[in-house]
């Protein structure tokens, strides 16, 4: 069993450590466990795999307190570990460690502002700020080296922080432009209703959808006394991906001759360059049972393959929002029948296996990783850490 | 013929083209069976694990490198393959991840026309 024990002194370097009051202490065993909790949970690490972090010692008349987390895993990182050494850069005006995501990063700051707070209030508290791997020690004794952090200061280190980068003197960039990739598509529908304002009701395939078309009066007046020869039409518009659900503004809308199946093509770059991905994905339904030469591969779910395309559209579209452009992912059909999506940058790495029915993710930096399943939302949450962290 | 696979083996793994990433590494999607089908390459030559799979790479992995993973490597001779071996276990995304980074190309899938032998 892997064990790492992690420290606080109470006293600031000044003066000896002193004594501290039991209800100081409960808020700190509260919070501090709380961010652990959230910590493990961020690197989707088992209960079973990370026990609670325990106060196994208030040693030195109760000045110095010592905490310790037991693992299983012998890979798995210690939370009690990344939440210290969170605060310690907190203090240092950098993030915590890049494998967290946003939710982990918020309590590892609730934590260093309760520290902080404790240190106005006359508890200065002080971190080991060096992990120590306890699994072979024996003395419960606390080597209090490298204590570089009083937490009291911690407001005025990320003040200090936060006028450096205002004072630097660099020209302000411009915010980037980031155009949405937007789609021409064709397709024919059957029209079902036409109603009064002008909203027609279509069955596309085996969906019904609902245009606002641009129609004349004298248009919308021939359509509705002529339904018969209104019944098949052939609809084009613009999309902000290439299905059908995708469709942002119809641009016209006329009586069919011929069937057009659905017919997608990028009207601008952005769609253009996502373009590439979105045929990949759809090459991949020619793969055969056995594909990669092992009888075990699945064809690829079809299902997998359009929740694959649309998570691509929504996360290009959120990265938008976000003034990023989506780094398009390589493309992977998995031997389950899943679509792989794969982000690479340096050390930064995120994968998304995207199954008919769920996700399951991976993110790494370097070789700490964190895994699990996970939905649509908290995949593009994903997608978003990737891109911080990779264009950092 | 030896059934007891040794740690200092290498093991041969095909790799299907839409495996290989632009930089040229292989995807940790090419790992992802429970029952992970190799060849031991002391038994079976890159030319004979290809056959009639020209469209094909190959990548090789250390045994021992495998089962410090946590994995189990059985040999599981066929009539057909008497090389045939299993890399047994759950295979997780870190764990499929850590078998692509340890991998290397034996046969690259652009190389696997003219030579059989390139490695890296």
């Amino acid at each position: 069993m892997r064990r790492v024990r992690r420290s606080f002194v109470v006293g600031d370097e000044k003066s000896p450590p002193k004594r501290i009051r039991i209800d100081v202490l409960e808020r700190l065993v509260h919070q501090l466990r709380e961010t652990v909790d959230t910590v493990a949970k961020d690197l989707c690490i088992e209960d079973s795999e990370v026990p609670p972090v325990e106060l196994v010692d208030l040693g030195a008349g109760s000045s110095i307190l010592v905490w310790e987390q037991s693992s299983l895993s012998q890979t798995a990182p210690f939370p009690l570990s990344m939440a210290i050494d969170g605060i310690t850069a907190i203090s240092k005006g950098r993030p915590p460690h890049a494998i967290l995501t946003e939710r982990a990063r918020r309590s590892i700051d609730d934590l260093a502002s309760l520290c902080s707070s404790l240190g106005r209030e006359g508890w200065p508290i002080r971190v080991d700020e060096a992990s120590q791997d306890a699994s072979e020690s024996t003395d419960f004794g606390v080597k209090s080296r490298d204590l570089v952090l009083v937490p009291s200061e911690l407001s005025i280190l990320a003040s200090g922080t936060a006028q450096a980068v205002e004072t630097t003197g660099l020209p302000e960039e411009e915010e980037p432009t980031i155009e949405q990739g937007e789609w021409i598509l064709r397709f024919t529908g059957e029209v079902q209703r036409l109603s009064r304002d002008r909203k027609l009701s279509l069955q596309i395939g085996e969906s019904v959808k609902s245009l606002k078309p641009r129609l004349s009066e004298h248009e919308f007046a021939a359509a509705d006394s002529d339904l018969a020869r209104w019944k098949r039409v052939e609809v084009t518009a613009l999309g902000s991906g290439p299905t059908i659900e995708s469709i942002t503004e119809v641009l016209s809308i006329v009586p069919a001759t011929t069937d057009v199946p659905l017919e997608a093509e990028p009207k601008n770059a952005a769609a253009a360059v996502l373009q590439p991905a979105l045929d990949r994905i759809g090459q991949l339904a020619s793969l055969p049972q056995g594909w990669n030469s092992y009888e075990q591969s699945r064809p690829i779910d079809s299902l997998a393959m359009d929740a694959a395309r649309k998570f691509l559209l929504l996360a290009a579209v959120q990265c938008k929002s976000h003034g990023q452009q989506l780094t398009v992912p390589f493309i992977a059909p998995v031997a389950n029948g899943a679509v792989q999506l794969e982000w690479d940058h340096g050390e930064v790495h995120l994968e998304l296996e995207i199954r008919s029915r769920g996700m399951v993710f991976m993110r790494a930096i370097g070789d700490l990783m964190a895994e699990g399943e996970t939905a649509k939302g908290p995949a593009l949450d994903l997608v978003k850490w990737f891109h911080e962290e990779a264009f950092r | 013929m030896t059934t007891e696979v040794t740690d200092n083996e290498v093991l041969h793994r095909r790799v299907h083209p839409t495996h290989v990433k632009p930089d040229g590494s292989v995807s940790s999607a090419a790992f992802t069976d429970d029952e992970l089908s190799v060849d031991r390459a002391s038994l079976r030559t890159p030319e004979e694990t290809l056959e009639g799979r020209r469209n094909y790479g190959i990548v090789s992995l250390v045994v021992g490198e495998v089962r410090s993973l946590k994995q189990e490597v059985r040999a599981d001779p066929t009539l057909l393959n008497p090389a045939h071996a299993l890399v047994l276990g759950h295979k997780p995304k870190s764990l499929q991840r850590q078998l692509a980074r340890s991998a290397r190309w034996v046969v690259r899938v652009a190389d696997q026309c003219t030579s059989a032998q390139a490695s890296e």
